[in-house]
């Protein structure tokens, strides 16, 4: 059977990639700043729930819910952390690009979203994007060894 | 897959110890039963300290326990 982190990853990454896939997919729709913050602070507020939700449900059922990291953990953990960092790197620097260079603008103007909302959106994209990568890489740090 | 230089003899020193579970030696060396078993399978090296705890284990000198192996094929 997995270990109980190796099973944590796989809910966080379903977890981000349902409530963000969701809303990521309806990001043409929130043009208005408050409403897409509201959005925002709605699909945060959810995962905390649902996350708590299921890890309780998962340290009951592993009975391995007390488990303290072992040093495979950690490393695995600090590798994983290390991949996700270079997609946040990424995302800011582009988001610093689109801010300095106004003709990007141009190539999002399908959007029809107004700059700092696709400003945020990128940021948002990034974090998200790190995050999936993050639990991504441990799923497959704890599969195939590291 | 990721296959370490460092082969060990665990399965077999687990067998002569009557069948020593791997969540038994988990609990002596102070890791993960799936820490041990990716020990095993050969798909991480455990640090210097976890290796000297897992042949204190065996009673056995690190060496019995661990092989540095780097041109050996995967197995």
């Amino acid at each position: 059977m997995p270990s109980f982190r190796e099973l944590s990853a796989w809910i966080s990454a379903l977890i981000i990639l349902g409530f963000y896939g969701s809303f990521l997919a309806g990001i043409a729709q929130h043009t208005d700043p408050d409403a897409t913050l509201g959005a925002l602070a709605g699909i945060v507020v959810a995962i905390i729930v649902v996350e708590i939700v299921l890890m309780v449900a998962l340290a009951i059922f592993t009975r391995r819910g007390d488990q303290i990291a072992d040093e495979r953990d950690r490393l695995i953990a600090a590798k994983a952390y290390r991949n996700a960092y270079f997609i946040v790197a990424s995302g800011i620097f582009f988001a610093i690009v689109y801010s300095l260079v106004p003709d990007l603008a141009r190539l999002v103007e399908a959007l029809n979203l107004p700059p700092a909302t696709i400003l945020a959106h990128m940021l948002v994209i990034s974090l998200v994007s790190a995050e999936l990568v993050n639990y991504a890489s441990r799923i497959l740090y704890y599969r195939s060894g590291v | 897959m990721t296959r370490c230089a460092v082969r060990n003899t665990i399965r077999r020193l687990r067998f002569d110890q009557k069948e020593l579970t791997q969540q038994a030696l988990a609990d002596r060396v102070g890791v993960t039963r799936q820490t041990i078993n990716a020990i095993e399978q050969g798909k991480y090296s455990p640090s210097l300290e976890v290796a000297f705890r897992i042949a204190a284990v065996f009673g056995r000198p690190l060496e019995e326990v661990f092989q540095f192996a780097p041109d050996a094929p995967d197995r």
